[in-house]
């Protein structure tokens, strides 16, 4: 049995337990505590299972209509402050850790100063969910990601024949918890950025992979113009997906004839390996 | 025939800078002296504003504050975060917390978080 850190952060995957790895569920049965923020309708009672002392976190950090940094920042210090009094404790997190996930950041640098030690257990992130469901092989055309507001923020150029996946367009420029629908106005900034690579009827897919074992996931169908449309819908678990353009010609023909010539795999290979 | 440039490591801070044309990009350029230990490597640190141009118009104005690397050295992975861990009031406010009672630890350690990640 490996030595635990101070502090480990797992991903609970999508859908726990199911997505749940054997790594991370080996821990969590050896920390002193398990802090959790996953909302999923059968976490909770997962975690029952494999710990005796499990802490929610989610209720206690959101609180509508206030900044999410500040939810990110409790977290972090509910966690710290127990890696300190009675470590190891492990936070758990829905998806994957370091995958729109704040708080693994605060408690690494904080931890750092604290002489705690800390490790990141991977988990399925929506990332995954999304190219399982979708058939989307990032080997073929190349994947961009992309968070919808700080799209809008660094007017982030857009590759048109890439396929490219945009987080969080259900919470849309505001930095601010909330739990209510959007408006259609919510999405003509958004909008208007993306025409500028797109054409207007170009398709787009919302998808959002349900924490639910054995659910469908919700996937609405649109154009890029009727995006508003869907606006009471898109909520903050939802990711858009742009299908590329166009496929991206050769445009280095020599490399393209020299992927199949044997002499140039002797040239950049060693035949002497030691 | 070519003359070979110094090699160059550009790290790019943009602002949004909202304009009457909507957010813009804005940059302001500060060149420093070269590194005197004869590296050729530097970092550029670029930060945007917008100017008012003499015609009254809005104009983007570039700068960058050219800080030496040390030969064959390369960023950190993470070298785009702004990580605060290594200063003084970082260390006082870690400090603070190794000090403080149970009851006030949480709240000594909202603060280090503060000044971790103002």
């Amino acid at each position: 049995m490996s030595e635990l850190a101070d502090i480990t952060v797992v991903g609970l995957g999508i859908r726990c337990p199911d997505h749940v790895t054997r790594e991370t569920e080996r821990v969590l049965g050896q920390v002193s505590e398990v802090l959790y923020v996953d909302v999923g309708p059968d976490t909770r009672a997962w975690l029952d299972t494999v710990n005796d002392r499990i802490t929610p976190l989610f209720d206690e950090a959101y609180e509508q209509d206030t900044s999410r940094l500040r939810a990110y920042h409790h977290i972090a210090a509910r966690v710290l402050d127990a890696a300190l009094d009675h470590g190891p404790v492990a936070l758990a997190v829905q998806g994957h850790p370091t995958v729109f996930v704040n708080a693994p950041f605060l408690i690494r640098d904080a931890a750092e100063l604290l002489g705690l030690t800390m490790q990141v257990l991977p988990g399925i992130s929506s990332t995954a969910c999304l190219l399982a469901e979708l058939m989307i092989d990032p080997g073929v055309h190349g994947i961009a990601m992309y968070e919808a507001t700080d799209l809008l923020l660094r007017r982030r150029p857009l590759a048109s024949d890439v396929p490219t996946l945009i987080w969080q367009v259900g919470s849309l420029e505001t930095q601010l918890h909330t739990t209510r629908p959007s408006r259609p106005e919510r999405f003509h900034r958004f909008v208007a950025a993306l025409e500028e690579h797109y054409p207007s009827d170009h398709p787009v897919v919302a998808l959002f992979s349900s924490p639910r074992s054995g659910a469908n996931s919700e996937r609405l169908d649109a154009t890029i113009a009727e995006l508003p449309q869907l606006a009471s819908e898109l909520h903050v678990g939802f990711t858009l997906y742009l299908p590329p353009t166009h496929r991206r010609p050769v445009w280095d023909t020599e490399l393209w004839e020299q992927m199949s010539s044997v002499d140039h795999l002797n040239r950049i290979t060693d035949p002497d390996p030691v | 025939m070519s003359r070979k440039l110094p090699e160059i490591e550009v790290w790019l801070r943009l602002e949004p800078v909202p304009t009457p044309e909507g957010l813009q990009h804005a940059v302001s350029l500060h060149a420093t002296e070269p590194p005197a230990d004869g590296t050729m490597r530097y970092r550029v640190r670029v930060s945007p504003s917008v100017v008012e141009l003499p015609d009254g118009r809005q104009g983007l104005n570039y700068g960058a504050a050219i800080a030496p690397v040390r030969s064959g050295s390369s960023p950190a992975p993470d070298a785009f975060r702004s990580r605060r861990t290594d200063t003084p009031e970082a260390r006082a406010a870690a400090d603070a917390v190794l000090g403080a009672a149970p009851e006030e630890r949480y709240d000594r350690l909202i603060e280090l978080i503060g000044v971790l990640a103002p």
